[in-house]
């Protein structure tokens, strides 16, 4: 085996037209690994800015009405994550900038692809680009003719009776091309590592780790279906056209048409339709029920009697931020109800595309390459509940300041001053570690061992039947 | 005769190819499922469309009531004065919608990148956070839709290259090409030609067929006939231009592997490597806007503006609008502090429009980058030409914020001026604030 | 009528074609005989008007293929090595499309009558190519330059291969054709099927004509003696 594997090698480091492909290969891949980097630092750089700029205006509020300020709000900005470099998944898709704000929950707004006109459908040049489109193509190209050509040149034949056996050849030749492939893969992963030697931590290293377990497997997938077909398909060419035909298929059609499929099955609602439903929620009351006037008297009531009170002029405290902070939270339920809603349609249309991976595990690999470089739908909505999480606090920061900071109700002139402002703190991004979000990829990960066992199995015992003619 | 035999004998070759018939069927199948993607939105975008219309029925006709009863203003709101412009404008409901074209069904674009429908008022702008796209699957939007551009863009290279990729080098490998030149006689690149120009024809009638039935999905033939034909002759140039580079490759390879493979590459080169380098190089030199010249002027540039003196407010609302210093509420000091207040949205209006211009602009300059790369960029180019036909583009939707621009400008001066000229707001005025609002000015 | 007159052809610096004069008459059959390397599929490719020779003429029926190739090739029929044709066309359309190339239109039982005078039995003609053995190809490339009429008939190794009665079938047609009056050159291997259907033998080595003889002055056993003699030496 090892032989045959170190054979292989030798004629793929012996072919000029193959060194000049590979040397190509490695300086674009080193190039999109670069060029990732660098994209990531411009994105961290004009992030801190923002991040700072919109800091400093809220903490030089000198003063303000707290629920003046609950509307003057604040903004967030969604982070860069390390190995988005590498895999840049939905980022250029969803916005990029959130307002914070009382009253309402808005929406991620100036995505990158709503900036200017069409690009590139296949997103930019970035590692994952290469990984999962070119490098596979160039795999195939390797390995359509690896076992035909010693079939056509009567090799076979010698190799048999020199006492190979057909089987160990093929997953030699097989291991031996996937490793070149695997080189291409670890070449590029670990200079995109050693740019970002400073910010790496255990759940970056993890990431990777999964992200080249994937991407390796997959490799595998191809290599090996590849030599088996060009073990069955006696000519050559016809081999080739299959394995291009399906890859057009995996990596092209499928991905597209399952997308749309699934997002028929799950639909989701318009955001007209949406928003309609979450302001009658609040404004009837969920389900129709407790409409937001009787809310309101009721809440009164409930105030009053607390502090032993017949009016609310009578209150030591402001009713107004009691009244808002009681609304907000009305408003998170209604909240939590319909983008919990959305967030189980999403869920549901990922589980439904991830079965996509039994009969194409590019479909697994991309999950997972996003999932794992933490740039997926899955990540983008752990952000987007975090900063939901920091809005609660924020307003009700604000709502309370209202009601109990001194003023009394009726009071909309009161004001904080600038030291509780400076109070309020910044939101600050806490990545989802892998460990919490492991499970959502497993079954990514399934598909590609299955299908890695699958092809195993076609390479030991699909070729025990096989003639060397 | 002889290029009639070889046309003839072509189709025999493309027949008797299982890999060609079944690439031609799947084509074919991509792109009818294309088709319906680009209908399916169309529809789903009329039927929202529709949606808001009879919303914005309703409360008009609710408002039409209030008029027609002499109601000022709704129980639940007592210090609304519907007579008032301030409240009249306040309350009328005006949507600008960004009507689907027809031919969306052939390029859905950018459209899923944009919202459609904008509620105009007084404080609104073109990139308020209502402009937000519809909800979608963002992995799916990163995906990309298969639709009718992406399968002429990217599958039909892949579709000419599995036609036309052993045409010479399967006779030069099989050892006749020889052969085919003695009989063919001196120049052999006619009979090279003719075969290729055989799956062109294929290729121009399947697209043709195609497209017209596209066309009957949304009726596109009858409401935009030019543009289906636009749609046509792009697709027919796209295709063209392909085939032109694989004769190129086919005159000049000689083995069936080496001239499969410079297509593959070539195809990916136009169709991966440089358009995401490009994207790539405008991420760097020209990062994402996150827009805080605009949240500036939203929150600090809006309490400047308040904060400022009344005189200064009066001198920038007359520099604007002239018409209105000499009006009845400028002379009387009281009247004055009502209609400054409820007309300093003018000002706010004219701030975000200077900073608008400036993200317009900035903008503007990435398209620019992106349309000087055309030249070694055809697929982009194709893709943003479909894109305009379809009215998907970037443009399109730029056109769009304009327009809402424009009636945002038109709401804020009608309300300025009818403010502080004092005027009663009756049926009639409602009606005709009803209409001019939707009314793009020329 | 083929002249080939002080022809020379050289590839980096190395002659494979040494100043070799032929001329094959009308109705006359040409071997070339050459160990591999010899220059035979060169001089054939010079005749065709795919290689252009660095010095000397060739003339066939007192046209230049280099200069009038379109004319020249109507005249000449060609059979390669291996006639590989088309595989998922049967023999019968095979022969229609290369006659079509040719600009020739026959009636299907013209085309069957080729068929059958170049010896493909009737069960074949509708089968394709691919299921055929390397014999029946070789009829079918034999009858597509029949068909054509053609006055000159250029074979490479065109016995390479083929089993003994089809090779001896192969024969038979050769002489038919140069008793219509066709100048026939074929280069191959095979000594003894050379003797048997060439009027004339040049010995090619190296790029030079070492010998010419004419097949009745010799045995089989003596070309053989003969060739062997000068290859080793």
């Amino acid at each position: 085996m090892w032989q045959i594997i170190t054979n292989e090698w030798r004629y793929l480091s012996r072919t000029k037209s193959l060194l000049v492909i590979s040397f190509s290969f490695i300086i674009i891949l080193l190039a999109a690994a670069w060029l990732g980097y660098k994209q990531n630092k411009v994105h961290e750089k004009n992030y801190a800015e923002a991040k700072q700029y919109v800091r400093a205006e809220w903490e030089s509020i000198k003063e303000m009405n707290p629920h003046g300020a609950a509307h003057y709000g604040t903004y967030v900005f969604k982070p860069t994550q390390v190995l988005s470099g590498l895999d840049d998944g939905v980022n250029a898709i969803t916005g990029n900038v959130l307002r914070v704000e009382g009253h309402v929950q808005n929406e991620m707004v100036h995505s990158e692809a709503s900036q200017m006109q069409s690009v590139s459908k296949f997103g930019k040049l970035k590692g994952a680009l290469l990984l999962q489109y070119i490098v596979p193509l160039l795999l195939i190209f390797l390995s359509y003719h690896a076992i035909n050509s010693e079939k056509q040149s009567g090799r076979l034949k010698m190799l048999i009776f020199q006492g190979s056996r057909l089987r160990t050849l093929v997953v030699g030749k097989t291991i031996a091309i996937w490793l070149y492939g695997f080189s291409l893969l670890l070449l590029t992963i670990l200079v995109y590592l050693i740019f970002h030697a400073a910010t790496m931590h255990t759940d970056v290293w993890l990431r990777t780790f999964l992200l080249l377990f994937s991407y390796s497997v997959y490799y595998f997938i191809l290599c090996g279906l590849t030599l088996f077909l060009s073990l069955r398909i006696q000519q050559a060419a016809v081999a080739l056209t299959c394995m291009l035909t399906l890859w057009v298929v995996w990596s092209i059609f499928m991905p597209n048409i399952l997308q749309s499929a699934v997002s028929a099955w799950h639909p989701l609602p318009s955001r007209n339709v949406f928003k309609q439903a979450m302001k009658e929620d609040r404004s009837k009351g969920i389900d129709g029920h407790n409409p937001s006037e009787e809310r309101e008297k009721e809440f009164r009531k409930e105030v009053l009697a607390k502090y032993g009170v017949d009016s609310v002029e009578k209150l030591p405290i402001n009713i107004d931020g009691l009244l808002m902070q009681a609304d907000e939270e009305y408003g998170n339920i209604v909240w939590d109800k319909h983008f919990g809603e959305l967030r189980n349609t999403l869920a549901q249309q990922k589980q439904s595309y991830q079965l996509g991976g039994i009969i194409n595990p590019f479909i697994s690999l991309q999950n997972a390459s996003m999932g794992f470089a933490g740039s997926d739908n899955y990540h983008h909505q752990h952000y987007l509940l975090q900063v939901e999480t920091y809005r609660r606090m924020f307003i009700k920061m604000l709502n309370d300041k209202h009601a109990f900071g001194g003023s009394k109700s009726g009071d909309w002139d009161w004001k904080a001053d600038n030291a509780f402002f400076k109070s309020v703190p910044d939101f600050e991004y806490q990545e989802s570690p892998i460990q919490t979000s492991l499970t959502l990829y497993l079954t990514d990960i399934a598909w590609l061992l299955f299908w890695f066992t699958l092809v195993f199995i076609l390479l030991l015992f699909g070729t025990h039947k096989l003639t060397v003619l | 005769m002889k290029y009639l035999s070889v046309l003839f004998f072509e189709w025999k070759h493309f027949v008797r190819n299982p890999f060609k018939v079944i690439a031609w069927v799947l084509f074919v199948a991509a792109a009818i499922y294309g088709l319906h993607n680009g209908a399916s939105l169309f529809n789903k975008q009329q039927k929202e469309i529709e949606a808001i219309y009879k919303k914005v029925k309703e409360q008009y006709e609710k408002n039409i009531d209030y008029y027609q009863k002499g109601i000022k203003s709704p129980p639940d709101r007592p210090w609304v004065d519907n007579t008032t412009p301030f409240w009249a404008i306040w309350n009328l409901p005006t949507y600008h919608i960004k009507q689907p074209e027809t031919t969306m069904v052939y390029s859905i674009g950018q459209a899923e990148q944009f919202g459609f429908y904008k509620q105009i008022s007084v404080w609104a702008s073109p990139y308020d956070a209502d402009m937000a796209e519809e909800i979608a699957n963002p992995e799916r939007l990163q995906v990309g839709t298969l639709d009718f551009s992406f399968v002429i863009l990217y599958l039909t290279p892949i579709l000419l290259l599995l036609f036309v990729y052993n045409i010479k080098s399967t006779e030069s490998e099989q050892g006749f090409l020889h052969l085919v030149q003695v009989q063919w006689g001196a120049n052999i690149q006619a009979w090279l030609i003719a075969r290729i120009v055989f799956y062109l024809l294929i290729l121009l009638l399947t697209l043709t067929l195609l497209i017209v039935y596209g066309a009957t999905l949304t009726k596109a033939i009858l409401f935009a006939p030019e543009k289906v034909f636009q749609t046509l002759l792009i697709c027919f140039l796209y295709s063209t231009g392909w085939l032109i580079l694989y004769t190129i490759i086919i005159r000049y390879g000689t083995t069936l592997v080496s001239n499969t493979l410079q297509m593959i590459g070539l195809w990916l080169l136009f169709a991966f490597i440089i358009p995401s380098i490009v994207l790539q190089n405008i991420s760097i030199n020209k990062p994402v806007n996150l827009m805080l010249t605009f949240i500036d002027a939203q929150r600090d540039g809006r309490e400047k503006i308040f904060a400022q003196a009344d005189s200064v407010i009066d001198k920038q609302l007359f520099t604007l609008y002239p018409q209105i210093e000499n009006s009845p509420m400028a002379k009387d000091s009281i009247s004055r502090i009502l209609a400054r207040n409820f007309s300093a949205s003018a000002l706010v209006n004219h701030q975000l429009k200077q900073i608008i211009e400036e993200i317009n602009n900035e903008n503007e300059s990435k398209n620019s980058i992106i349309s000087s790369t055309y030249w070694f960029n055809p697929v982009t180019f194709f893709q943003n030409t479909l894109n305009h036909v379809s009215g998907t583009h970037y443009a399109n939707y730029q056109h769009y914020r304009h327009q809402i621009q424009q009636l945002i400008d038109v709401r804020v001066a009608t309300l300025t001026n009818d403010i502080w000229f004092n005027a009663t707001v009756d049926l009639k005025k409602y009606q005709q604030y009803t209409q001019q609002f939707q009314t793009l000015p020329n | 009528m083929i002249e080939i007159s002080q022809v020379s052809k050289s590839f980096k610096g190395q002659k494979v074609v040494n100043n070799l004069t032929l001329t094959v008459n009308e109705g006359e059959i040409v071997g070339l005989l050459g160990a591999n390397g010899a220059g035979k599929s060169t001089t054939l490719n010079m005749v065709l008007g795919f290689l252009t020779p660095d010095a000397g003429n060739i003339s066939i029926n007192g046209l230049d293929p280099q200069r009038q190739t379109q004319e020249v090739r109507k005249q000449i029929g060609y059979i390669p090595e291996n006639v590989n044709l088309y595989p998922y066309l049967s023999g019968l359309e095979n022969l229609d499309y290369f006659c079509s190339l040719a600009n020739i239109a026959y009636t299907k039982n013209q085309l069957t009558d080729f068929l059958l005078q170049c010896g493909l039995q009737e069960n074949a003609w509708h089968k394709r190519v691919g299921t055929y053995s390397k014999g029946m190809r070789q009829k079918v490339g034999i009858a597509i330059a029949y068909a054509k009429k053609a006055k000159v008939f250029l074979l490479d190794e065109p016995a390479s291969g083929l089993d003994p009665l089809a090779s001896n079938e192969l024969s038979d047609l050769l002489k038919k054709l140069s008793g219509e009056g066709a100048s026939i050159i074929m280069a191959s291997h095979d000594i003894f099927r050379v003797k048997e259907v060439c009027h004339r033998i040049g010995i090619l080595k190296s790029g030079n004509l070492v010998k010419e003889l004419r097949s009745k002055d010799v045995s089989a056993n003596e070309l053989e003696q003969v060739y062997l003699a000068y290859m080793k030496n």
